[in-house]
Order: C-alpha cells, then structure tokens, then sequence
C-alpha cells in the first residue's frame, strides 16, 4: 500500500472484477460449464438420424 | 514491488504501466493461443492423425439391418481360417461393419487405392475399434454410427481388435474380440 498515490482514487472495474475472489470463482465453474458440458450436450442432442 | 505469491502491493494496480517483456510474454502466448486454435483444423488435412468421421444416431436393430443387407448382397466367400462371410463391396460403395460381444463382423476385402464409405457401429456395449499393425484407434457405441471416407493405402491382411474393454456378464470375451479386413490390388 506504500506506492498509492491518492487514497481516493476509484480502481479501476477489471482490477475490482479481478480482486473478487467469488467471481472468479464463479466464472472458473461457468466457463467450462457452459463451453465444455452444455456445448457437449447441445452436440450430442443435436446429432443427425442415420439415412 | 510483489511477486505472483502476493498481493500487488499499487492499490491501484490496475492502471501501472505493463513492463515491456510482460506485454510481449502476453501477445506472443496469446498470439500461439489463436494459432493452434485455428491450427486444430490443419491436423484434419496434415500428418498422420486419426480421420474425421460423421456422427448418426441409429439403432442395433437399423444398423444390423444394414450389415445383413450388404453381407447379403457382396458376401464373396467363406473365410478360409475362420469360417465367417467375406464381404467385398464395389468400391466407392457404404460399407457397414458391426461391433458386437465379441466379435467385429463381417470381414471385409477392400480394393487398394479406391475409396469406400465405412459405417462403424456396436450392436451391444461401447467397443474399440483398432485397427492392427496400422494403430487407428475409434471407439465405437452403440445407438451411433460413425462414417469414415477411408483409402486403404497397403495390401494385406489387417486385423481389428477392440481396444476398450467390454467384458461380458456370464464370461470374459473381451481379448477374442477380433476382426479382419483384407485389403486387395
């Protein structure tokens, strides 16, 4: 905390978004979730019947 | 100044300027990142890595439908060392090949150098599909069929084993699950 150099300055919203911890983990279930288990489903539920 | 163990010790961290090694750590890793992301594309076309297939859904009973009809249509001999159908269809043809406890069926003779459409499906529990001396490995599942576009290269006696362990209720059939394909000038 030695180098601030205003104690009024407002951090800046991706250093607060990054220092959340609970988003992050939030976002570390949601990713993957979303990118890996539902595209995977949505693939698979979506896969054509054989001629 | 903190280390990556530590909190940055800026309240204000967010606006210090990026040291210049660290921008370029950043846009060369992600500059690779892109690359071999769109590069996934290239192993499709480039090097010796398993073909890309199209997935079906089917049934055992539509599937096994299929293989009767091509094995009664091309059935061109007995095998001499298993007794089993020899199935030879035209090339360029849909040729159907079952996975079932314990056993890969019909065996098939290719034509090298033509093309043939291979419909791959287990009639039963999930199988593996490997393909001996070449090493191409799928698995196989029931309730889909997967359809490779392959151009046997090699003439030859080729053997498929299945390469995932699919046991058995009342014995253990899973090391005599075997198959064959012959591949013909």
């Amino acid at each position: 905390m030695s180098e601030s150099t205003s104690g009024n300055v407002k951090p800046h919203f991706m250093q607060t978004a990054l220092d959340n911890q609970w988003l992050m983990l939030a976002l570390a279930v949601l990713v993957p979730t979303v990118f890996y288990t539902l595209w995977g489903l949505w693939d698979v539920m979506n896969i054509p019947t054989a001629p | 100044m903190g280390t990556s163990y530590t909190p940055p010790t800026n309240p204000d961290w967010w606006r210090e300027p990026i040291e210049r090694t660290e921008i370029w750590w950043i846009v060369l890793s992600f500059a690779w990142c892109v690359f071999m992301f769109i590069w996934m594309t290239g192993w499709h076309f480039v090097g010796p890595q398993n073909m890309s297939n199209e997935t079906y859904k089917t049934t055992p009973e539509a599937f096994s439908k299929k293989v009767a009809e091509m094995q009664a249509q091309y059935t061109v001999r007995q095998d001499e060392a298993t007794g089993e159908d020899v199935v030879a269809p035209p090339p360029g043809s849909d040729v159907y090949l079952a996975a079932m406890s314990w056993q890969y069926r019909p065996i098939l003779e290719l034509q090298k150098g033509q093309k043939y459409r291979l419909h791959m499906s287990s009639l039963d529990v999930g199988h593996g599909f490997s393909l001996q001396p070449e090493n191409i490995n799928f698995q196989v599942y029931p309730g889909y069929e997967m359809v490779l576009n392959v151009t046997p290269n090699k003439t030859g006696t080729f053997a498929i084993a299945c390469g995932e362990y699919c046991g058995g209720v009342n014995a253990m059939g899973h090391h005599t699950m075997l198959g064959r394909i012959y591949v013909k000038e």
